[in-house]
């Protein structure tokens, strides 16, 4: 005799991708920038009960005119948890003075992000003269806690 | 998203980068006004910022970003 149980009051949980998604997309796209300090260029904050997969990051350095005195160039990534401290996730940094000079970084993630945590991107060209292209990019979807 | 001019905050530095006072933000390029060119010191910039950030207006809503990341120690007492 086969004893055939009901299958109870439990559902599996949807997979994260399927609990109401949505997807945020940023991009800060520098073209001939001058030099600057460090310059938070894109933020982005996971709302109250929500979480946050980033599967996909970029950041990208071109230099596009020589400078008078070089200094290094960095573009980074960092991770900032809520109430925490910031952490730097990803760097890409150039040094040579040449136009052309190129240093680019993709990450293709599976971070998640936490209610409050923060994914930022930044510049910095710590340069006399000269300019460069920069560019940062982030996907990630958004989804029910 | 909508495009919103906001204030530059910060001295420039890793400890305390140049940044918009806003949670979730994208700069728009070629934006920036600088209080000193020289020096490099950011005045304001244009930033993009979620629609439900905003009001009917299309402009910044305190109220709007408290209830978004309420339970965030910063956010949460956003004033605007």
């Amino acid at each position: 005799m086969v004893k055939v149980k009901s299958p109870g009051r439990y559902v599996a949980r949807p997979e994260w991708y399927d609990r109401n998604p949505g997807d945020r997309v940023g991009e800060y796209l520098g073209i001939d920038v001058a030099p600057a300090t460090d310059v938070e260029r894109l933020s982005y904050t996971v709302p109250t009960g929500k979480k946050a997969m980033v599967e996909f990051i970029q950041a990208t350095i071109i230099r596009s005119a020589a400078a008078t005195t070089v200094g290094r160039v960095y573009a980074h990534w960092s991770v900032t948890p809520s109430g925490g401290s910031v952490k730097v996730i990803m760097r890409t940094f150039i040094i040579g003075n040449a136009v052309g000079e190129k240093s680019d970084l993709v990450g293709g993630a599976t971070i998640t992000l936490l209610a409050g945590d923060a994914l930022r991107g930044h510049t910095q060209d710590w340069s006399t003269g000269g300019t460069c292209h920069f560019n940062l990019t982030y996907k990630i979807t958004e989804f029910d806690a | 998203m909508v495009k919103v001019k906001a204030k530059v905050t910060g001295k420039g530095t890793p400890d305390d980068p140049s940044r918009v006072n806003l949670p979730t933000y994208g700069m728009v390029p070629g934006t920036e006004e600088y209080a000193d060119k020289a020096k490099r010191v950011l005045k304001s910039v244009v930033v993009e910022i979620p629609d439900d950030e905003v009001d009917e207006k299309g402009k910044l809503d305190p109220e709007k970003i408290r209830r978004k990341y309420r339970d965030h120690p910063v956010w949460s007492k956003f004033k605007g």
